[in-house]
């Protein structure tokens, strides 16, 4: 396994049992909450560009005939991407540690409470299928992982010299 | 630089979509005019069920439903591609 997949694997790991985290905020309190979600969202922009070759690769060729089984997964990741800024823009909107933290006050508006609720179901929705369209690479990445590693054996011969 | 210029796209598009979506919701809130939480009337309301109190340990149900959904939502995915997908002929061999 390369090193690159094995921190791919890895960040895409802690940033789900983060969003796991995140998404219990009466059990984590306010502070845990806001903070692991700015966190979380650091995460996603490394995630991103880990990534980046695969989204500039698509991007370039996503109405030609090759990118046809790609194209599903580009768009739900650019729904993803567009639900997770609407969860963080309304998070901050109704926010009580973070924003008050910078010493800001935002006008309250009970339209953002309900904007981040549903943009938090979307983003569950959107975030499973994103698992199951890479549930190969995540299930081969674990084997590998998990798989015993062959131990090398030492050659079983000695190199007798002529002159000795 | 690679990296720092590609951060930098990232967050432009980021900022984009969230100024978009913050423009859409001004709009839309303005023109139905809602009570906002400072105009509202303050007292002491009950709280919500599931709110705890300080130091009690409540159990995470919020985060077992998510994952409930991820998993349902990948279960159901995954199926239905099993499903509908093409099966590619395999050659037989010839004896």
């Amino acid at each position: 396994m390369s090193k690159q997949n094995l921190t791919k694997l890895f960040l895409d790991l802690g940033a789900f049992i983060a969003l796991l985290i995140v998404s219990a905020p009466r059990f984590t309190g306010a502070a845990i909450h806001e903070w692991l979600a700015i966190a979380l969202s650091g995460a996603i922009v490394v995630h991103l560009l880990l990534n980046w070759n695969w989204i500039v690769e698509i991007s370039s060729r996503l109405f030609s005939k090759s990118a046809k089984n790609s194209r599903f997964g580009y768009f739900l990741n650019w729904g993803l991407f567009a639900s997770g800024i609407m969860i963080m823009l309304s998070g901050l909107m109704i926010s009580e540690t973070v924003v008050p933290f910078f010493g800001l006050s935002l006008p309250q508006d009970m339209s953002w409470k309900s904007l981040h609720e549903l943009s938090t179901n979307i983003t569950m929705i959107l975030m499973g299928l994103h698992v199951a369209l890479h549930w190969n690479w995540i299930t081969n990445m674990f084997k590998k992982l998990l798989a015993p590693r062959p131990q090398v054996v030492a050659p079983a011969f000695t190199i007798h010299r002529k002159d000795a | 630089m690679k990296t720092i210029s590609r951060m930098i796209i990232i967050l432009l598009v980021a900022t984009l979509i969230g100024g978009l979506f913050y423009s859409a919701v001004s709009a839309g809130s303005s023109s139905t005019s809602q009570t906002s939480i400072s105009e509202r009337p303050t007292g002491d309301f009950p709280q919500p069920d599931g709110d705890r109190d300080e130091g009690e340990i409540s159990f995470p149900a919020e985060s077992i439903k998510s994952l409930a959904i991820i998993s349902i939502v990948c279960a159901v995915y995954l199926n239905v591609v099993k499903k509908f997908a093409v099966k590619k002929p395999t050659l037989k061999p010839i004896l």
